[in-house]
């Protein structure tokens, strides 16, 4: 059994916290990382550093959640396929395995196809298809044609955006390679009509990426292009108003993980990824059905956070649609019903001015990015973020997080959050700076962040500490409270100090509490045997700065070295003034030498001119020239061009 | 604004590189200081796009839509959105400095990175101060190497000291003439040779124009080092082989660049002068000279044919151009 990938620590599933939904699994659709999640670990190298050698916060997926199952299997994916989110679930990143799936509303589907070809994972995608008509097509056999179906399919804003053209050059590029059953399909869908872009008239669609994109596609994609061709159909018929006006009266289910993404559109695929991924995307982008349009979205979300570790990309997301038109449910009987008796339309058909001024010809987005200055113009959320003061540069780094911002919906999720940490003493001015630091807080559940609040309070500490701590430390609420506990216990035991202090020591510093703890053990030894100091003396330095215990050693013990055996200066002045740990080196060298090129270095407080160490490093330059060193500013800078 | 406080950051300027820096470290210090100075300045105004927004026709009936145009504000070149402005500036280095040494080293931004190599072909000599210390000897000749001998050092006399350095000058200046391969026997090179303009200008090993002792305090003991094509470890071991033809042994204790070229000590930024501002200052301090300095030193190489004229001074070299007609006046 393939070892299980080891999440960096606050991202793990928190099993201990009540009211968590079950994120416990995800499903094999995270496709394109598959080979990478289920390669047996490396011999000695524990998941934990191997994740962190190699960057491992890009490469798991599903913050918050547990690692994916060790093998995929069609249940399982079958399950993420269909799973309907909980609402209580909204947060997290939709990558549900949730037990009761809506069979039934693919359950036609699924018999349909289940008695084409033999299940099997990766039968199973060939099944999924968009029409009768083209299942046939995108079962079982690796299609050789291309085609650039994809770019001009079911995206056009308007009819008769790139007609034939589209499948013309592509049909001649690749046609080389094509069967015959798919040159004949072709040639069918030729006949119907140009038009095939699909005019989705629909203000919502928008026109296919350029066509040199074709070219980038590995081979299996082509068998996304084919089956676009066939989805292009699909989209037609909502031009239709009969369609129409069953879309106004289907129910909108806000059970969808991933908001803002109309049926209606012609999505690029994410065709510079790897090739499953657009595989499973296309497949299910065309299904209309409420089930698949969560599929959809989660696959494609979920196959493009993997990918993007690799490629960066992010998908496309036209969430302009959103305010425009919402997702369309219904159920597969309708669209079973509708799917034979609607005939494709034709770009030559006259329209009315009132429809063909509500075609919306923008230029389109990009379907993949690497920035979210792309989408910034087209998305609500984001430029509310924007004026909040988060730092999208910043954000869009972390892929994952950029994905999730695109998908988020400011009105439904992030507001909700932004008032919880209002609650928790976040001013307005700086929440920006915080979500900057800590975007992942989108992932964490509501319930479970008031439940570590709750602790904390229990802890006594005051409602303004938790603020400071949260403040200072972004991720402080991302962690558990078990983890915290432990934390907190680890302080109170190595450091001994009381529990107020402990609790003041957290509050001033409060990245102790979400750093490492292997450098504050390593500091507390190096004190105790390097440096000679006594315990006591050592929580006295701690308390008054507490920057000590995350100081760098090398720092530490050079830093001792010059101001115990240069500056001659015993223990018990240095316990008085531990500040000398927290300045740099170069400027206690270049003070001290200035001093005792004047004749002024005496840090014994028995003898008359007496400097003590804080005057000595904690005073900015001119203050310490003139009423120390008693000298102008620019001797000591001829001083130190003498050094 | 953006572009007037880049326009003013190209060319060359000095800065006073402390002892126990590591010199990578000083350049990125740096660029990170520029970009941070070009970075606080104005965003750039917001951009404006037009959309086409559907609407009710005024004056006609209700139903009737459509299409008007609209400014609307853009977020896209936002800061926020778009990241800083800089992110990357070119600064070069010119003749490195050990993270021992300390001294005048001389920095290029933008377009002077250029003038870095021009720099460099012009082979300049550069000064130092070596501080040496009589009676030990460490494996790497610093004071804090380690100790591989201690001898006794009362016999050392300041003449002794200043015979050694005469010597040690008169066979470098031997080395400086057959390494600059010139025929001495043509009008050209006496006449260079008169100004004190023979060098070498290509690669060399290190060649001393000049050394005299300016301190003499035993154990101590203060050079002032006049050279080209060295490296800091040479001057080191320099101190060491005196302290052998003393017949006792020395370290170094300090090495200080005071010269590099034609930028001083003066001219040097410390620490806490390295921000945009000051730079800026400086850059445009250093830029008359250095562009005179760089056409009298490459000037005359381009045109081998042309003697040079006879009344070009060549004051800019200062102490190795009279320490060099010393030279020719005392052979």
């Amino acid at each position: 059994m393939a070892r299980l990938p080891v999440l960096p620590r606050w991202r793990r599933p928190q099993p201990a916290e009540a009211g968590t939904p079950g994120v416990t699994s995800h499903s094999g659709l995270i496709a394109g990382r598959r080979s990478r999640v289920w390669r047996p670990a490396k011999a000695g190298s524990g998941g934990k550093d191997r994740s962190e050698r190699a960057g491992s916060r890009r490469r798991h997926r599903g913050l918050g959640q547990g690692a994916p199952p060790a093998v995929p299997t069609l249940s399982s994916w079958l399950r993420h396929l269909y799973a309907l989110e909980k609402p209580s679930d909204s947060k997290s990143t939709g990558l549900q395995g949730s037990s009761e799936p809506e069979k039934a509303i693919c359950g036609p589907w699924l018999t349909l196809f289940r008695a084409r070809s033999p299940l099997s994972p990766h039968a199973a995608r060939h099944m999924v298809s968009p029409t009768p008509a083209a299942a046939h097509v995108g079962r079982g056999a690796r299609l050789r044609w291309a085609g650039q179906a994809e770019e001009p399919a079911c995206g056009a804003a308007g009819r008769g955006v790139r007609p034939s053209e589209s499948v013309g050059p592509g049909v001649t590029r690749y046609g080389a390679q094509a069967s015959p059953q798919v040159k004949q399909e072709l040639s069918q869908r030729e006949d119907r009509g140009p038009g095939r872009s699909s005019g989705s008239g629909a203000p919502a669609s928008r026109p296919r990426p350029k066509a040199s994109r074709a070219f980038r596609f590995s081979q299996p994609s082509r068998r996304l292009r084919k089956m676009a061709l066939s989805a292009q159909q699909i989209p037609r018929w909502f031009n239709s108003a009969k369609l129409r006006s069953l879309i106004n009266a289907a129910q909108l289910t806000k059970c969808f993980t991933r908001p803002g993404r109309t049926l209606l559109h012609g999505f690029s695929a994410q065709p510079q990824i790897s090739s499953d991924n657009c595989f499973l995307q296309w497949g299910f982008k065309t299904y209309k059905t409420s089930s698949l349009r969560n599929s959809s979205q989660s696959t494609s979300s979920s196959s493009q956070e993997n990918n993007s570790t690799q490629s960066s990309l992010l998908p496309s997301m036209d969430e302009q649609s959103q305010k425009t038109q919402k997702i369309p449910s219904f159920d597969s009987e309708l669209f079973l019903e509708e799917l034979d008796e609607l005939p494709p339309l034709s770009p030559m058909q006259p329209i009315s001015e009132e429809e063909a001024i509500q075609i919306i010809a923008d230029p389109p987005l990009p379907p993949a990015s690497f920035t979210l200055r792309d989408y910034v113009d087209h998305s609500e959320t984001l430029q509310k973020l924007v004026l909040l003061g988060v730092d999208l540069s910043k954000i869009e780094k972390h892929t994952e997080a950029a994905n999730l911002l695109l998908r988020l919906d400011f009105e439904k999720d992030i507001k909700q959050m932004l008032l919880f940490l209002k609650d928790v003493g976040i001013e307005d001015n700086q929440l920006g700076a915080f979500l900057t630091k800590n975007h992942a807080i989108f992932s964490e559940d509501l319930e479970n962040l008031k439940i570590r609040v709750a602790y904390l309070h229990s802890k006594n500490f005051s409602k303004a500490d938790v603020a400071q701590m949260v403040r200072k430390a972004p991720f402080l609420l991302n962690f558990s409270v078990e983890r915290l506990d432990n934390r907190l216990g680890f302080f109170q035991k190595e450091l001994e100090l009381s529990v107020k202090k402990t609790r003041d020591l957290v509050v001033r510093l409060p990245r102790l509490l979400t750093g490492s703890l292997e450098p504050v053990k390593e500091n507390m030894k190096v004190y105790h045997l390097e440096l000679g100091f006594k315990h006591n003396e050592i929580q006295h330095m701690i308390t008054r700065i507490p920057k000590m215990l995350t100081a760098n050693k090398r720092k530490l013990t050079e830093t001792f070295d010059f101001v115990h055996n240069v500056m001659s200066i015993p223990h018990h002045i240095i316990v008085k003034f531990p500040q000398v740990f927290n300045t740099r080196l170069f400027k206690i060298k270049e003070r001290h030498l200035f001093l005792t090129y004047l004749g002024r270095a005496q840090y014994d407080p028995a003898k008359p001119n007496y400097i003590s160490l804080d005057k000595l490093v904690s005073i900015p330059d001119e203050i310490f020239c003139e009423e120390i060193a008693k000298a102008s500013v620019q001797d000591f800078d001829k001083f130190l061009k003498t050094l | 604004m953006r572009s007037a406080g880049l326009s003013r950051l190209h060319g060359l300027f000095a800065v006073y590189k402390p002892p126990g820096l590591k010199w990578k470290h000083l350049r990125d210090t740096v660029e990170l200081q520029l970009l941070k100075g070009l970075n606080a300045g104005k965003p750039p105004a917001p951009k404006q796009r037009v959309r086409f927004l559907l609407g009710p026709m005024e004056g006609s009936e209700e139903k009737e839509l459509t299409l008007t145009a609209t400014s609307v504000p853009s977020l896209v070149n936002h800061p926020l959105v778009c990241g800083p402005a800089f992110t990357h500036l070119k600064v070069g280095m010119g003749h490195r400095l050990d993270t021992q040494a300390s001294g005048v080293l001389v920095l290029g931004v933008g377009h002077g990175c250029r003038l870095l190599t021009d720099m460099y072909d012009a082979h300049l000599t550069k000064d130092y101060t070596v501080r040496g210390l009589l009676g030990k000897a460490t494996d790497d000749f610093c004071e804090d190497g380690r100790l591989v001998e201690k001898t006794t050092y009362d016999h050392v006399t300041r003449e002794k000291l200043d015979r050694i350095l005469a010597m040690i000058q008169g066979s470098h200046q031997k080395a400086l003439v057959m390494y600059s391969n010139l025929d001495l026997k043509t009008q050209e090179a006496y006449e260079m040779a008169v100004r004190g303009l023979i060098r070498p200008m290509n690669k060399s090993p290190m060649l001393i124009t000049g050394i005299r002792c300016l301190h003499f305090a035993p154990p101590e003991f203060l050079l002032e080092v006049q050279c080209m094509h060295e490296t800091q470890k040479e001057l080191r071991k320099l101190v060491h082989e005196i302290g052998l033809e003393l017949k006792t042994t020395a370290v170094c204790a300090q090495v200080r660049r005071t010269r590099d070229g034609f930028f001083t000590l003066d001219s040097a930024l410390l620490r806490t002068q390295w921000d945009l501002r000051n730079i800026q200052d400086a850059i445009q301090a250093a830029a008359p000279q250095v562009a005179a300095e760089l056409e009298k030193s490459l000037g005359p190489q381009l045109d081998t044919k042309q003697l040079p004229s006879p009344g070009w001074s060549w004051e800019s070299q200062g102490p190795s151009s009279t320490l060099g007609l010393e030279r020719g006046a005392g052979h």
